[in-house]
């Protein structure tokens, strides 16, 4: 029942707030001339659609009914003073009822993002059922032709679908609607404490070249990596045997860093980037064997039975080096379209290492890329229901593995392919002057496995919207990390938000 | 008065009347005194004025509008003394392409002034709306966009800020002509919405060149809810903002290249526009706003609901130009009623415009806001507040409306770019 406290909680803030909005149709709140206040509260549950999750098998012995049972109290304060200053901070509460009411599900934390106690830079204070913090906390400096952003932030580069090609530089918190959100990475992305500066070059000696810019950044210790599920969670992804004892070796107290270049030649703009960061995900390195500290010293075990050992592994996250680029082009009559490139080259992705007796990692060139186009398109008369046009996305995205694949291992030891090949088709279809949105995305791994995504999202007047949203993989290809791994997660959600 | 009636009666053959002649007649003698200033006019007497209002506006007052008869400020009041003296300068020096791009006899771009102080050709009048902005920059910092039910009730607003530079035939702020190395360019734009929260920071960054046939735009949308920024296509013209009866193409009047558009010159006419004159004093720089940028119901009442402002309307000089669109196209055509000189405002003069469908019926009035004049620097621009867009199909309607527009902040035009569009996100 505790988290049911901070949940009341925010919606008396919410109501106060609502209370003392200004009486005219309008959002965000003006407290100033220089201090703003915008914001929502919001509820969101997502059903079961599925069967039980296989790596939760041997905790519960029913299928959940609920995936996520949250809520959410989130606001945006910006002051800004002048023209090169702005102080941005938000804030958000949330609390997770998935537990209370399933009772197929035992409690389990839900707020697994942590950190010591003593490290302060999370800004956060949570319990199993809930959790309050700063989620970021930037201020942005002008001077002359350059900008800086100085705080806890999101940093993204990068303009494909779902999919991370040069948006490499902060981690994402899968723990809790995996990677499920409409918004994709929004509301997930894990912002870290980074210094990013930018700086518009004024050159007239390249006549062909415009809008240079160059950009970078760095991140003096703040490093996270990718947040899982923990066990017992409706989306936990991972079933480790159980004589595994994996210590998480984090980065915290590391440096990231990073450049880009970019600028317009012609009517092409592009982007040459780099990246140094630690892998997102962790690999994990054998270190050692231990007597099972449950079952105790292996006095009565014959030789060669490993099973009244624990096997000691590091769960690392390598450290990578990500060389990229970006390109895109606007068509005019009578194609109308935008045509994006996007890709990066990792020389140093750390694998599984295949044939070894024991969990090791190896080093991999990777390559991954993407090309989409773009194209807003008059399906319906605008005299249907009020209708814009509708956007169609056509996105392709190959992954290449350099070498030999049978050198390397995926998760949980699966076999890796030389390619992989994605096919994402989106299409949103705004009716009633937007206030309706259709949206469906579909992607079509050419091994045959699939994620249907269809979004239904209804806004009244300024402050209300309803969403309505699916999520359904599948497919034959249910190797870890691929669609129909991921059978057990389809999941129907309902959203209500009110925002301020 | 014999001399206008005769010109008048020219004009509305179509035939132009010399500048020298063209003084501007009053409501009382184009009426034969039926009508007189301050009067009322709605669709019980509309029929009185029908033939100096354009097929939108009358349709409007159909529809419940009603008009104040009003008169304009003097026209050293509407735009500074420096494009006039440029406009004088370099008075015949124009050439002109056949997409409607303005050079000087030796190849280089224009370098300031109204190109064509008597047009005599569609693209004339056109090229006036192109390279005839009378500032070097132009600002909007809160603006509202507000959708108005078939009721006449305002059921969403959004609240965004807009912000225009110039990058060539530069008349006010270093650098004057153009910066350099961005010679191929007309202007820049920046715009981000404030509010609501889900659509804050959702931003666009686009480039005009100065032969925008030669060159598309090249246009960036800034996605919060993604944090990343998109390649625009240019097929966007045609789709609504935000979900609203205005498209990409019709924001401030024309606003998408003008070589998608054959267009024909009708003639030279009065028709009734808002007047730059409100009530009030003359040196008042916003008379119909309030600080929040909405309307000041102080000054202006409505008819219809929240959809019909009731402001003064004026007799203007206008050049009536009819677009037809080159390849496939939401509209059938457009109407479009631009100033005649010397009576020109600083930006966006599009004074009324009448869309219609594919089946070539009425579909959409323009009517742009205006009243007052800004005083900076010893200089005068008259003041836009934005527009409505009436859909007169299904009643519905849209309003962009800014407390004031910011003229000759002198911003930096160089910093326009993807790294400011962040900056405006979040």
């Amino acid at each position: 029942m505790r988290g049911i406290y901070p949940f009341v909680a925010a919606f008396l803030v919410i109501g106060i707030v609502m209370l003392a909005r200004p009486a005219e149709n309008r959002a965000e709140i003006q407290l100033s001339d220089t201090l703003s206040l915008s914001g929502y509260v919001r509820y969101e549950l997502g059903l079961h659609a599925a069967e039980q999750n296989p790596n939760n098998a041997a905790l519960y012995d029913d299928n959940n009914d609920i995936n996520l049972a949250r809520s959410f109290f989130q606001t945006e304060i910006t002051y800004k003073p002048s023209s090169v200053f702005k102080l941005f901070a938000n804030v958000r509460f949330s609390a997770d009822q998935t537990a209370q009411w399933d009772g197929d599900i035992d409690d389990y934390n839900a707020y697994p993002v942590d950190v010591p106690d003593d490290d302060w830079t999370m800004m956060k204070v949570s319990e199993d059922e809930w959790r309050a913090e700063v989620w970021e906390l930037y201020g942005d400096i002008r001077h002359g032709n350059a900008w800086f952003r100085i705080g806890r932030q999101q940093i993204v580069w990068g303009e494909m679908i779902g999919a991370r090609i040069l948006d490499a530089i902060n981690p994402i918190d899968q723990s809790w609607n995996f990677l499920f959100e409409p918004e994709e990475f929004e509301n997930i992305r894990i912002p870290q404490w980074s210094i990013r500066g930018s700086y518009n070059i004024q050159q007239n000696l390249l006549s062909w070249l415009s809008d240079l810019n160059v950009e970078g950044f760095v991140t003096p210790g703040d490093v996270l990596s990718n947040q899982r599920a923990e066990s017992g969670a409706p989306f936990n992804l991972m079933a480790f045997p159980p004589f595994f004892r994996i210590d998480e070796q984090d980065n915290r107290g590391s440096t990231e860093y990073g450049g880009r270049i970019g600028g317009l030649i012609g009517q092409v703009y592009g982007t040459l980037n780099y990246i140094h960061s630690y892998n997102d995900d962790f690999s994990l390195d054998f270190t050692g064997l231990t007597p099972d500290p449950i079952l105790g010293v292996p006095l009565r075990a014959s030789a060669g039975d490993m099973t009244r050992y624990a096997m000691l592994l590091d769960a690392e996250h390598k450290a990578i080096d990500l060389y990229g680029m970006s390109l895109n082009y606007a068509f005019g009559e009578p194609f109308n379209a935008v045509m994006t490139f996007e890709g990066a080259w990792v020389p140093n992705q750390p694998y599984g290492k295949a044939g070894s007796a024991q969990p090791e990692i190896e080093d991999q060139g990777t390559l991954n890329y993407a090309v989409r186009f773009d194209r807003p398109t008059q399906v319906v008369p605008k005299s249907f229901y009020a209708a814009s046009f509708m956007t169609i996305q056509l996105q392709f995205k190959q992954t290449v593995v350099e070498g030999d694949e049978d050198d390397i291992l995926g998760p949980n030891n699966s076999r890796i392919d030389k390619t992989v090949n994605n096919i994402t088709l989106q299409l949103k279809q705004p009716l009633l002057h937007n206030d309706l949105n259709l949206t469906f995305q579909t992607v079509y791994d050419t091994d045959s496995a699939y994620m249907i995504k269809p979004w239904v999202q209804y806004k009244r007047g300024d402050h209300w919207y309803f969403d309505v949203f699916g999520v359904f993989l599948g497919g034959s290809e249910d190797r870890p990390g691929r669609f129909g791994s991921l059978y057990w997660a389809d999941t129907v959600y309902g959203r209500v938000t009110y925002q301020f | 008065m014999m001399v206008a009636l005769v010109c008048t009666a020219f004009l509305l053959a179509g035939s132009m009347c010399a500048q020298a002649q063209d003084t501007v007649p009053t409501v009382e003698q184009l009426t034969g005194g039926k009508v007189k200033l301050g009067d009322v006019i709605d669709k019980t007497n509309v029929d009185l004025v029908k033939e100096h209002l354009s097929v939108g506006t009358y349709e409007c007052v159909q529809r419940g509008m009603k008009l104040i008869m009003g008169e304009h400020l003097p026209l050293d009041k509407l735009i500074p003394a420096y494009f006039r003296e440029a406009t004088e300068k370099n008075k015949g020096k124009a050439t002109i392409d056949e997409n409607g791009t303005v050079y000087l006899a030796d190849g280089s771009i224009w370098p300031g002034g109204l190109p064509f102080s008597e047009p005599k050709t569609a693209l004339e009048v056109m090229a006036n709306l192109k390279y005839g902005q009378a500032a070097d920059d132009v600002g909007f910092s809160k603006q509202w966009l507000s959708f108005v039910n078939e009721e006449g009730k305002i059921y969403k607003t959004f609240q965004q800020y807009v912000t225009y530079v110039l990058m060539s035939h530069r008349l006010s702020c270093d650098p004057l002509g153009a910066y350099p190395g961005c010679e191929k360019e007309n202007f820049r734009r920046i715009q981000s919405f404030r509010s609501p929260q889900d659509m804050k920071g959702l931003g666009q960054f686009s480039i005009r060149y100065y032969d925008d046939t030669k060159m598309i735009d090249t246009g960036f949308a800034y996605l919060p809810a993604f944090k990343r920024s998109l390649r625009v296509s240019s097929n966007t013209w045609q789709d609504n903002i935000g979900g609203a009866d205005i498209l990409y193409c019709d924001a401030a009047g024309v606003n998408d290249p003008f070589s998608y558009w054959d267009y024909k010159l009708i003639g030279k006419k009065y028709i009734f526009t808002t007047a730059t004159k409100a009530p009030g004093s003359e040196n008042d720089s916003s008379p119909y706003s309030n600080a929040e940028g909405h309307f000041d119901t102080k000054s202006v009442t409505f008819d219809g609901g929240d959809k019909f402002p009731r402001v003064h309307w004026a007799l203007t000089p206008v050049f009536v130009v009819e677009g037809t669109p080159r390849g496939e196209h939401v509209y059938g055509k457009r109407v479009i009623y631009v100033p005649a000189p010397p009576f020109w405002i600083p930006w966006f003069q599009t004074l009324a415009m009448d869309i219609y469908d594919q089946q070539m019926k009425i579909y959409k009035a323009f009517i742009p806001w205006l009243g007052g004049t800004l005083s900076k620097d010893g200089q005068n621009y008259a003041q836009w507040y934005g527009f409505d867009m009436y859909d007169l199909q299904t009643g519905h309607s849209s309003r962009i409306f800014a407390e004031s527009a910011a003229y000759n902040s002198c911003a930096n035009g160089r910093n326009y770019s993807l790294q400011m569009l962040l900056e405006g996100g979040k």
